[in-house]
C-alpha cells in the first residue's frame, strides 16, 4: 500500500493478568506525526513496544513499508524508539552516543563525524560532540536522544511519553521543537503520551486507546469537537455531561434530548432509540456568554469563577425546570471574565445540535482512572 | 554531600573521633605495626645490623626471581579467566535470569563460601587425584586403562585459585549491574546492536568500576593464596608465598622471609596501580 508507513491488522497482545493490546488495526500514513492517547495502563506502551519489535503480538499482522515485520527482532527493524527516560549510554559523551546506530551500519569514520554534525545541528546542538551526558540540561538531553534515532534515518520514530521528566515551560518549547523537527525531517512519528495537551498540539492524528482498544482515530479538532466514544468525550478536555432521556430521533440524523424541563437537538455518538437514558456532552469552550439567534439560552446564577491563565472557567447553576444544573463555561480573558462576581445572574448561548449524545454510563465504568 | 555546620561539626567531631577508635586501632596494631617491623626485619641480619643482603639475595637467586615473576603472571591469567567466567554470570543472573532463578544462582554462588577454602580445595583433590572421581570415570567409560593423576600440576592450580576466588569477581560485578537500565540494553539493540556489542559496548563499560574492584580483590587474593596452591600443586608448585613460608617456618629466616613480604606487597601495589592507569580508573570509583 503506497503512502502507508505502519500497518496493524488486529494485534492482540496478552499478560498474565490483562489482555493489554486487544485486536487493535490502524494504519498510520508516511510522513505523520500519529499520537497514540491514552490513560496508564490503557495498553499504549505495549503498542509501542510491538511496533518497536520489544514485544510478540499473540496474534494478528504488523507491517512496516509494506513488509510483514512480526518475526523482525528489534536491532533490525528500520524503526527506533525514544525512550521513556532516554536510556543514554551514560560511559559515552554526546558524539559517541549518536555514532553507536552508526558504527552499526558500518560506516566510514569520516561519514560518520559529517553525519554527527549534521544532526547536531538539526536539533540546535551545534560543538556539543564532547559533551559528557551527565553535563546536559533535561531538554539537551531529550535532543540528543532524538538526534542518536534521527541520524539513522528511521522508517519510523517511535517516541515513549519522552517529555513526561520534564518540566512545565520545557515541556512547552519541547512540544514545538518536536513538531517542528518532525515536519522539516519528514518522518513518521509515532508518539505515545497520557498528556492531551501533547497529543492535540502536535499531531495530524490520534488514535485514543483505553483497556486495550481503539476508541477513536481522528485529527484533533474533530477528536476535540466530534467525539465518537463516550470514553473519548470523558478523557479528552473538559466537558459538561447533562443527563437526560432521548425525546426523538430526528429526519437530520440528530436526536433531541430531553434533560429536565429543557429540550436540545445534539448528535449522536451511538445508535440509541427514543427513552433510551442518555448524557449529554458540552464543550465549555462552545457555550459564549451572551444571547444569539440559532441558539438555545440557558440562563444561571454565578456559583464561582476561577482565573487559570488562559481562560476563566465560571461555574453556573441553573434549573432545566425542576431539575437543578450546573454549567462550566470557559470564558476567553478577551471577554473581560475579570468582571463577573459570584451571584450574578447571566445568559450562555449555547448552538444548536452542537452537543454530542452517548448512551448513559456508571460513572466508575466511564472514568478510567486520570 | 552538604557541609555540617560550624556548631554541630564540632560536636560530632568528638562522636566521629569515638567511632574511628576501633578501626584505628585495628590499622594500627594489626597492619602498620607490623609492616614495620617486617620492614625492620628485611633490612637486618640476625645479628641486627644494618643491611641490603636479604633484597640483594633476592635478586641474585634466578629461582626466587622466576618464582616471584611466575606468581604474578600466574596471578593475572587466573583473574582474567574468573572475569571471563564470572561476567556472563552476573550479566545473566542481573539481566536474564527471572527473580526465582536469580535467587537460585546466586544461592548457587554463594554456597560453596560457607565451607572453609581448606575443605574447598580437598575436595578437588577428591576429584582430581590418582585414584579420584575423574580418574575412576574415564577408567569406567573405557578412555584410560590405568590411573590418571591430574593433581600437582598449573592446570590444577589455575582450577582451585579459579574456583576459591570467583565469587569475589562475581559479587562486584552484579552489584554495578544491577544498577544498569535495562532500557539501556533495549536502546543498544533497537539501535541496531548484536548481543556481542550491548555486552562490549553497553555493560563492560557501565560495570568497569565493579570489574575492577573484582579483579583487584581476585589478583589480591591469588597472588596471596597459600592453601590451595600447596594443596593442589604440591610441595614444587613454584609460587611466592611458598617461598616465604619456606623461610619463615622451615628456615627460621624471618629476615629473608620479610624481604619476600615486602617485595610481594610493591609486586601487587604495582600491579593494580597499574591495571587502574591502564582502564583509566581512579581508585575512588573502585571503592565506591
Amino acid at each position: 500500500m503506497e503512502g502507508v508507513n505502519v500497518r496493524l491488522v488486529k494485534i492482540r497482545k496478552q499478560f498474565p493478568s490483562l489482555v493489554a493490546v486487544d485486536d487493535v488495526s490502524m494504519t498510520v500514513p508516511e510522513g505523520s506525526f500519529f499520537s497514540i492517547l491514552g490513560p496508564s495502563g490503557g495498553g499504549k506502551s505495549t503498542l509501542l513496544r510491538i511496533i518497536s519489535g520489544f514485544e510478540r503480538p499473540d496474534s494478528g499482522e504488523l507491517y512496516i513499508g509494506g513488509k510483514l515485520v512480526n518475526d523482525i527482532p528489534p536491532n533490525k527493524r528500520r524503526t527506533n524508539l525514544v525512550f521513556q527516560h532516554l536510556a543514554l549510554f551514560p560511559t559515552m559523551n554526546v558524539a559517541q552516543n549518536i555514532a553507536f546506530g552508526l558504527k552499526r551500519q558500518g560506516l566510514a569514520k569520516a561519514d560518520i563525524t559529517k553525519k554527527i554534525s549534521k544532526v547536531l545541528a538539526l536539533v540546535d546542538l551545534k560543538k556539543f560532540e564532547q559533551r559528557k551526558i551527565h553535563m546536559l540540561s533535561g531538554g539537551q538531553k531529550q535532543r540528543v536522544a532524538l538526534a542518536r534515532c534521527l541520524v539513522l534515518d528511521p522508517t519510523v520514530l517511535l517516541l515513549d511519553e519522552p517529555l513526561g521528566a520534564l518540566d512545565l515551560k520545557l515541556r512547552e518549547s519541547m512540544k514545538l521543537v518536536l513538531k517542528r523537527l518532525q515536519a522539516r525531517v519528514g518522518t513518521t512519528f509515532i508518539y505515545v503520551t497520557h498528556d492531551q495537551s501533547e497529543a492535540l498540539t502536535m499531531s495530524n492524528m490520534i488514535a485514543v486507546i483505553n483497556k486495550g482498544h481503539i476508541e477513536q482515530i481522528s485529527n484533533p479538532l474533530e477528536l476535540f469537537y466530534h467525539p465518537k466514544s463516550y470514553f473519548t468525550a470523558t478523557f479528552i478536555g473538559d466537558n459538561n455531561r447533562w443527563d437526560g432521556h432521548v425525546k426523538s430521533i430526528n429526519k437530520n440524523g440528530n436526536c433531541t434530548v430531553q434533560i429536565g424541563g429543557r429540550s436540545f437537538e445534539a448528535v449522536m455518538g451511538e445508535e440509541m432509540v427514543p427513552e433510551d437514558k442518555v448524557s449529554m456532552f458540552v464543550r465549555p469552550e462552545m457555550l459564549r456568554i451572551g444571547v444569539s439567534a440559532q441558539s438555545e439560552e440557558i440562563r444561571g446564577k454565578v456559583k464561582e469563577v476561577v482565573f487559570d491563565g488562559t481562560y476563566t472557567r465560571v461555574l453556573l447553576n441553573t434549573m432545566f425546570g425542576d431539575q437543578e444544573m450546573e454549567i462550566l463555561v470557559k470564558v476567553a480573558q478577551s471577554e473581560d471574565p475579570l468582571a463577573l462576581k459570584e451571584g450574578d445572574v447571566l445568559s450562555v448561548c449555547l448552538k444548536k445540535g452542537i452537543g454530542t449524545v452517548f448512551l448513559h454510563r456508571e460513572l466508575q465504568d466511564a472514568q478510567t482512572e486520570l | 554531600m552538604r557541609k555540617l555546620s560550624y556548631k554541630t561539626n564540632k560536636i560530632n567531631n568528638t562522636n566521629f573521633l569515638t567511632l574511628l577508635i576501633p578501626f584505628s586501632l585495628w590499622i594500627f596494631l594489626l597492619i602498620v605495626l607490623p609492616h614495620i617491623e617486617l620492614i625492620k626485619y628485611s633490612f637486618s641480619k640476625k645479628t641486627g645490623e644494618f643491611t641490603l643482603g636479604n633484597y640483594l639475595h633476592f635478586f641474585k637467586n634466578t629461582l626466587y626471581l622466576n618464582t616471584y615473576i611466575r606468581s604474578a603472571i600466574f596471578s593475572l591469567i587466573v583473574t582474567c579467566i574468573t572475569f571471563l567466567l564470572g561476567f556472563p554470570l552476573a550479566f545473566f543472573v542481573t539481566k536474564m535470569a527471572t527473580p526465582k532463578l536469580r535467587n537460585i544462582v546466586m544461592l548457587l554462588i554463594i554456597l560453596p563460601f560457607w565451607i572453609s577454602e581448606l575443605i574447598q580445595v580437598f575436595a578437588w583433590v577428591v576429584m582430581m587425584r590418582e585414584t579420584g572421581i575423574i580418574s575412576y570415570f574415564f577408567q569406567k567409560i573405557g578412555l584410560s586403562s590405568h590411573n590418571i593423576e591430574l593433581l600437582y600440576n598449573d592446570i590444577a592450580i589455575g582450577v582451585g585459585l579459579v574456583y576459591t576466588s570467583i565469587l569475589f569477581m562475581v559479587i562486584p560485578i552484579i552489584s554495578t549491574l544491577s544498577t544498569l537500565d535495562d532500557s539501556l540494553i533495549e536502546a543498544a539493540y533497537d539501535l541496531g546492536a548484536s548481543f556481542w556489542n550491548v555486552l562490549t559496548e553497553v555493560a563492560i563499560p557501565y560495570a568497569a568500576p565493579g570489574i575492577a574492584t573484582g579483579s583487584i580483590m581476585v589478583f589480591m587474593l591469588t597472588l596471596g593464596n597459600f592453601i590451595s596452591v600447596t594443596l593442589l600443586g604440591g610441595k614444587n608448585s613454584l609460587w611466592f608465598t611458598e617461598q616465604i613460608y619456606n623461610q619463615f617456618i622451615l628456615r627460621f629466616n624471618w629476615h629473608q622471609g620479610s624481604a619476600f613480604g615486602i617485595l610481594l606487597l610493591i609486586l601487587s601495589s604495582l600491579l593494580v596501580w597499574g591495571g587502574l592507569k591502564i582502564t583509566k580508573q581512579g581508585m575512588a570509583e573502585v571503592l565506591k
